[in-house]
């Protein structure tokens, strides 16, 4: 089995195990109606504030692992030749730039501490993985303990990133193109004139 | 380090409640209101009402489970969310209400969808 259809058969088995369905889609807008009802139906009050854009919820959760997808090879060269601090720098800062790309400079300033200490972390791995291995009087040296410990610090780091940090709450496109729906002082419904640019 | 704890222990804690999650669709909308109606009398209807209205739009909330510890998520919980998100349009109502089948999703142990449309009487 290749790399590519060992992906594509853990990405079916994690889709397989998802239970949760979506409601039914709504139907079309409904344009005509009966004659209306002679009582009217109860309305909430209008509260004295502009109606608000309706917001989405957004992830991009993709982007920030293809940050690290791209920068995990030269990050884990640079725990072999920390003095080459360029090798840490993809790490560091791709998933920064795309917090800051979707607007979320809040998530970047967290992204970016998070990274620092992920960097802080995978140093002391290093340094501890020397230190075993001088220590080693065997010909071939693996040192178990760090790379648990490294391991820990980027996957740590790589999900609180994607999962918790890269969402956002934006307002849907084209409500501010739709036109203002007309309500006399009485509340009926009076003349007015909306368009599309 | 000592602000990845903090920023650790943060999202143990806020995983504990239902996360919501929002979402809108305007191809249907009309049109939008001038303003905003108090969420929690909006009245929701599972069918269709005979009065004329216009739609402001189709809302859907996901209500998830954070965690195997967090509470898991309610009809009450995805019916408020929308409510507020029809409160914010300037909805009267909120017609055709429906919800999914809940259960684990990829994000959530425990992920329950709705979705309804928001509408302004004429």
């Amino acid at each position: 089995m290749d790399a590519r259809s060992a992906t594509a058969s853990l990405l079916l088995a994690a889709l397989a195990g998802c239970t949760a369905t979506s409601p039914p889609p709504l139907p079309p807008r409904r344009v005509a109606f009966a004659q209306p009802p002679a009582q009217k139906a109860p309305r909430p009050p209008d509260i004295a504030r502009s109606a608000d854009p309706p917001v989405v919820d957004e992830r991009y959760t993709g982007w920030i692992l293809l940050a690290d997808l791209v920068a995990i090879a030269p990050l884990v060269r640079w725990m072999g030749r920390p003095e080459d601090i360029y090798l840490a720098a993809p790490s560091l800062i791709l998933p920064p730039v795309i917090h800051v790309l979707h607007g979320q400079p809040q998530s970047a300033g967290l992204s970016f501490t998070l990274r620092l200490a992920m960097l802080g972390g995978l140093y002391l791995a290093g340094r501890s993985a020397e230190s075993e291995c001088d220590d080693s009087d065997e010909y071939i040296c693996v040192p178990v303990g760090s790379f648990f410990i490294a391991d820990a610090v980027l996957v740590t780091a790589i999900t609180i990133d994607s999962i918790f940090l890269a969402r956002r709450r934006r307002e849907v496109d084209g409500w501010r193109r739709l036109p203002v729906l007309p309500v006399g002082p009485d509340g009926r419904p009076g003349l007015s004139l909306g368009g599309r640019f | 380090m000592r602000g990845a704890a903090l920023l650790i222990a943060c999202v143990s804690l806020a995983s504990c409640a239902p996360e919501v999650n929002l979402d809108a669709d305007l191809r249907q909308a009309s049109g939008r209101a001038q303003h905003q109606t108090a969420p929690a009398s909006i009245p929701v209807y599972a069918g269709d009402v005979e009065e004329p209205y216009d739609v402001l739009g189709d809302v859907e909330v996901i209500v998830r489970q954070q965690s195997a510890l967090g509470e898991e998520p309610t009809r009450d919980d995805a019916v408020r969310a929308l409510r507020e998100q029809a409160g914010r349009l300037g909805a009267h109502a909120i017609v055709m209400l429906s919800f999914g089948e809940p259960g684990v999703s990829f994000w959530s142990y425990h992920e329950l969808r709705a979705h309804g449309r928001a509408i302004r009487y004429r």
